[in-house]
């Protein structure tokens, strides 16, 4: 996928992921707040040349390089991931309970990757 | 985790589920369905002591984040085979669906809830059985 496709994607699954509530979906935006993270990072990853669009990095901890290897533009939107793939392990593959930190940081996270993608966009 | 978090969980994702329309919210549908199913599954590897419930170790394994991961270092229970093979289904729609973006029509659709409901049937009669 182009990075404009993730893009169109990531806004997309976006707008799935807003039908949801917290504290009642906690688990499922947590979870979904990744797949779009997944669709931002990709796009900034294929702009920047890291990776080529017929290749991807499902999540931070698989990228083949560390943060503050990556071109310095997207390094807050990798650093913004990286917590979101955080924020799964805590709440979704372990034992968990809402509390209300989640809902702040998750569309926090997300708003950091989206801006670093409109600032490529806009220039 | 425990088999009661795991249930509470499948629950939850399964309710996040039907505020989902399926054909619109695909990606995200799938990752639901997944979820649920990975839950389910991992319940009742914890019931029939395939895997533990508490910390890993080398000879029990702990929760599986998917049917291959990590691999399971014995054989898949009998009373299981079914439900891995329909959770490999859903596992297996990441690709297009989620990392991708393909849409699905509605008899795509249909095959993943019968895929779902199949491991629901497999699974729930072991859930429900008193465990050690």
């Amino acid at each position: 996928m182009t990075d404009a496709d993730h893009i169109m994607q990531a806004r997309h699954i976006f707008a799935s992921l807003k039908k949801l509530s917290m504290p009642e979906d906690y688990l499922a935006i947590a979870d979904g707040a990744m797949i779009v993270g997944y669709h931002l990072g990709n796009a900034l990853l294929h702009k920047h040349g890291v990776l080529a669009e017929t290749e991807h990095a499902n999540t931070p901890s698989k990228l083949d390089r560390p943060i503050n290897a990556l071109p310095a533009p997207i390094q807050a939107a990798y650093e913004a991931f990286a917590e979101l793939e955080k924020l799964r392990f805590d709440y979704v593959r372990s034992a968990s309970k809402y509390d209300a930190r989640l809902a702040s940081v998750v569309w926090l996270h997300l708003e950091t990757m989206q801006r670093a993608c409109r600032d490529e966009l806009t220039g | 985790m425990k088999i009661s978090e795991h249930l509470t969980k499948a629950d939850a994702f399964e309710r996040s589920a039907t505020k989902l329309d399926p054909t619109q919210d695909t990606a995200l549908y799938v990752v639901m369905l997944l979820r649920a199913a990975t839950n389910r599954v991992n319940a009742a590897l914890h019931v029939l002591g395939t895997t533990t419930e508490g910390a890993a170790t080398p000879v029990k394994l702990g929760d599986l984040n998917h049917t291959y991961k990590p691999k399971l270092n014995v054989p898949v229970p009998d009373e299981l085979r079914a439900a891995f093979k329909n959770l490999a289904l859903i596992e297996d729609l990441r690709t297009d669906y989620v990392r991708g973006n393909k849409s699905a029509d509605t008899a795509l659709l249909n095959a993943w809830r019968a895929a779902y409901a199949a491991i629901r049937h497999d699974t729930d009669p072991i859930v429900t059985r008193e465990h050690p």
